[in-house]
């Protein structure tokens, strides 16, 4: 986080110093989702069954007062919640307490076969915060972290 | 004119004394007053910053962390001449030691110690700035039922793992831990009470930390990991300094293990040994100790060499023979208590990256880059054939050679350079040769949207059961990382993935191996660069989760942390004994698995 922190920080700095170039300057508050190893997307095996742990990310200053970011969890045509998976994290939000800037957000992969001509992603997708001064995902046009694709694989 | 003079001074002396009679009569007598209060951390050695008290009135009030209080030196500002006495003692700021456990008072006096005022100095606790979980545990006696034995956490920033048994019953089990003095520790909003509150640990249970006013908070991770067995370090080869490219290997006829390694050749010139240095040496592990079957018994090596063993439990060890120009491989073996040459000379060109594997006492197969081919060398018992594959399409100039085999069939896994054949990046090849001719599992190939094969990460093994392993390096799932891949050649002759990519992110040094235990049990074992002091690490794949294991960390060995690249070496025996080996300042580590 500290290192976001800074990276934010230094090209905030290296824009500034180039003005002349009009970069845009993306210096704003935001939440990202991402795996363990900072991926956007991921595979899973069809025969996986274990409890997989994703993270909500935050940037932004020290706060005093509770954060919320919602999340949906939605997946295509080819798998079914309760079947193919099932969403450990309930409620559909994660709250962050003053000094925490990581949230763990699970699913739990169960066995099941699938049909690899369909759509077997599941998406996690940042839907919101409060309060709603946040980015969702990194700043710039690309919104990377905003949602993270777990694809789900006969392997 | 004189007289003046002597009128001017008698005046002025007569003024002086008047004046400092008046002076004696006007002693500045302050009245007793505390204005500020302090603990320094120069002072205090249990502080490690400054805590100032706030002071209202009498009242002296100062927030310190959870430290021991009972020998704390204030420091403190009261009026000019004031005398401070506690329990009657005289106070000197920033000297005299007070025990501050409780509420102790400060008498102010004036300079004659008359008109005290007491000032109260009452110490209470500060919020934790760091909150944490410091110590995790499953303790056996409030966990009879399900584990009968206490299993300690290894925290490690915010996650802590706890190894349990494949069969432990983890739904109801009591944690014990600690945390700073004021901390609240809460799951899912319920208060927890060390060594008291039952919680299901099937998933991961968040244990949010918070601080005495709730300004900071810390959520920590506890995941419980299902072990197959137990890791153990084993005692540390150093009677000879060991160069890179040690490998362990166990005889599949008496299950004992075997390390062929070159003799490392100190920096410092008066510790070297001419006659020794860089020569081969071998030894086995017998009852829990080293013992040698070989020094100093070949040429002098050259920068690439490898060991293996036949069926029938024949080292054979083959090296780039640096006393001969060019420096060209050289095999010998070990019969009757001695070690002999069965091949020189296999190439025409100086070789590298050389590798062997022995099918039989009579069919030994050699792999190595020379003059940026591949070349091979097979000896039959009384001759040696050499020339490339004619089976790995266009001889790509290698990167990196690697081999295993059985008692049946040979296995080469190679690494080609950048764009060597048809464009593509560093494309890899798995070539089988079955006593009598090349075949190619798989060849120039680079996973659909990686950049390259990592040209780290790699290895190739042979299950017990005669399957072919490989683990490699890509970054087809993420652009931005490479991970480790393990995939297994199926009878049907495709390639089947076991399992998702392990969760590690390569680094740059991350010379991995791969091991097949008997029950088919996958393992891969890394160096961690990530962590600080660098460790050894290996995961498994679970074969009832179909998930690979929380990495066992086999620690940093005695601290000496290794340097580039430590030179793994994994193997197991046939009776599921697992054996790691590593390099450290050229001394072999060791860690058992069972």
């Amino acid at each position: 986080m500290k290192l976001k922190h800074t990276i934010l920080l230094a090209a905030a700095a290296l824009l500034t110093g180039c003005a002349k170039n009009e970069l845009p300057l993306f210096d704003e508050p935001f939440v990202y989702v991402e795996t363990s190893t900072g991926a956007n997307v991921a595979v899973v095996g069809a025969d996986m069954k274990a409890t997989v742990t994703y993270y909500i990310g935050l940037s932004c200053p020290a706060f005093t007062d509770p954060i919320g970011v919602n999340f949906s969890v939605t997946c295509g045509s080819g798998l079914t919640e309760g079947v193919d998976y099932e969403v450990v994290t309930p409620g559909g939000t994660v709250t962050f307490l003053p000094g925490i800037w990581r949230m763990p957000l699970r699913i739990q992969w169960k066995e099941h076969a699938i049909d690899e001509s369909k759509d077997n992603t599941v998406t996690i997708a940042i839907t919101g915060t409060s309060p709603g001064t946040f980015t969702l995902g990194y700043p710039g046009p690309a919104a990377k972290g905003s949602k993270l694709v777990i694809t789900k694989k006969n392997l | 004119m004189q007289k003046n003079r002597i009128w001017v001074v008698v005046a002025a002396l007569a003024g002086a004394v008047a004046l400092s009679v008046s002076c004696q009569e006007k002693e500045i007598i302050n009245p007793p007053s505390l204005t500020a209060f302090s603990f320094k951390a120069a002072d205090n050695a249990v502080l490690s910053e400054d805590y100032v008290a706030t002071v209202t009135g009498t009242e002296i009030n100062v927030a310190l962390p959870d430290v021991d209080k009972s020998a704390l030196v204030a420091t403190f500002t009261v009026a000019e001449g004031n005398i401070v006495k506690v329990n009657g003692a005289v106070q000197n700021s920033g000297k005299t030691v007070n025990n501050f456990e409780s509420a102790i008072t400060y008498v102010v006096m004036d300079s004659h110690e008359e008109n005290p005022v007491s000032y109260k100095v009452n110490v209470s606790l500060a919020p934790d700035k760091h909150p944490a979980l410091t110590f995790f545990s499953f303790d056996g006696d409030k966990n009879a039922k399900a584990l009968g034995k206490t299993l300690v956490g290894e925290i490690k920033g915010s996650e802590i793992g706890v190894a349990v048994p494949q069969v432990a019953d983890i739904t109801e089990l009591v944690a014990t831990f600690s945390t700073g003095a004021g901390n609240k520790v809460t799951v899912n909003g319920v208060e927890q009470v060390s060594g008291v509150t039952v919680n299901d640990f099937s998933n991961p249970v968040d244990y949010m930390v918070t601080n005495l006013d709730g300004s900071v908070n810390a959520i920590f991770s506890v995941t419980l990991n299902r072990q197959k067995g137990e890791w153990t370090a084993a005692p540390t080869y150093e009677a000879v300094p060991v160069h890179a490219g040690a490998r362990i290997l166990v005889n599949p006829v008496d299950d004992v293990p075997f390390v062929a390694f070159k003799r490392h050749q100190p920096t410092e010139a008066d510790a070297r040994d001419p006659e020794k240095d860089e020569k081969m040496y071998a030894i086995k592990f017998v009852d829990g100790a080293w013992t040698s079957i070989g020094e100093a018994f070949s040429d002098k090596v050259g920068s690439d060499y490898d060991f293996t063993l036949s069926p029938s439990g024949t080292p054979f060890i083959a090296f780039k023979n640096g006393a001969v120009s060019p420096q060209v491989t050289t095999v010998m073996t070990y019969a009757g208590g001695a070690w002999s040459t069965v091949g020189e000379n296999i190439g025409t060109a100086a070789t590298s990256k050389i590798h062997l594997h022995a099918i039989a006492d009579n069919k030994v197969v050699v792999c190595q880059i020379m003059s940026n081919k591949t070349f091979v060398g097979i000896w039959d018992g009384s001759s040696w054939t050499t020339g490339g594959i004619d089976a790995l399409e266009g001889n790509p100039r290698p990167y990196e050679i690697r081999m295993a085999g059985d008692g049946a069939n040979a296995y080469m896994f190679s690494i080609n350079r950048a764009k060597a054949l048809n464009e593509v990046n560093y494309g890899h090849n798995v070539m089988k040769f079955d006593g009598t001719s090349w075949s190619g599992l798989r060849q120039n190939y680079l996973r659909e949207g990686a950049s390259q094969t990592s040209i780290v990460g790699y290895d190739i093994t042979v299950a017990p059961d005669g399957t072919v392993y490989l683990v490699t390096g890509d970054n087809a799932e993420n652009v931005e990382n490479y991970h480790h891949r393990v995939e297994k050649y199926n009878a049907d002759g495709t390639w089947s993935q076991v399992g998702s990519t392990i969760d590690y992110v390569l680094s740059s040094r991350c010379y991995s191996k791969i091991a097949v235990a008997p029950d088919g049990t996958v393992f891969v074992a890394y160096p961690n660069e990530t962590v600080t002091p660098k460790t050894i690490e290996v995961v498994y794949f679970d074969a009832a989760t179909k998930q690979w294991s929380a990495p066992a960390s086999l620690g940093n060995g005695d601290g000496v942390e290794y340097t580039g690249d430590p030179n793994l070496s994994f193997v197991f025996d046939s009776k599921g004994k697992g054996y790691v080996t590593w390099l450290e300042d050229s001394k072999l580590l060791m860690y058992t698995f069972e």
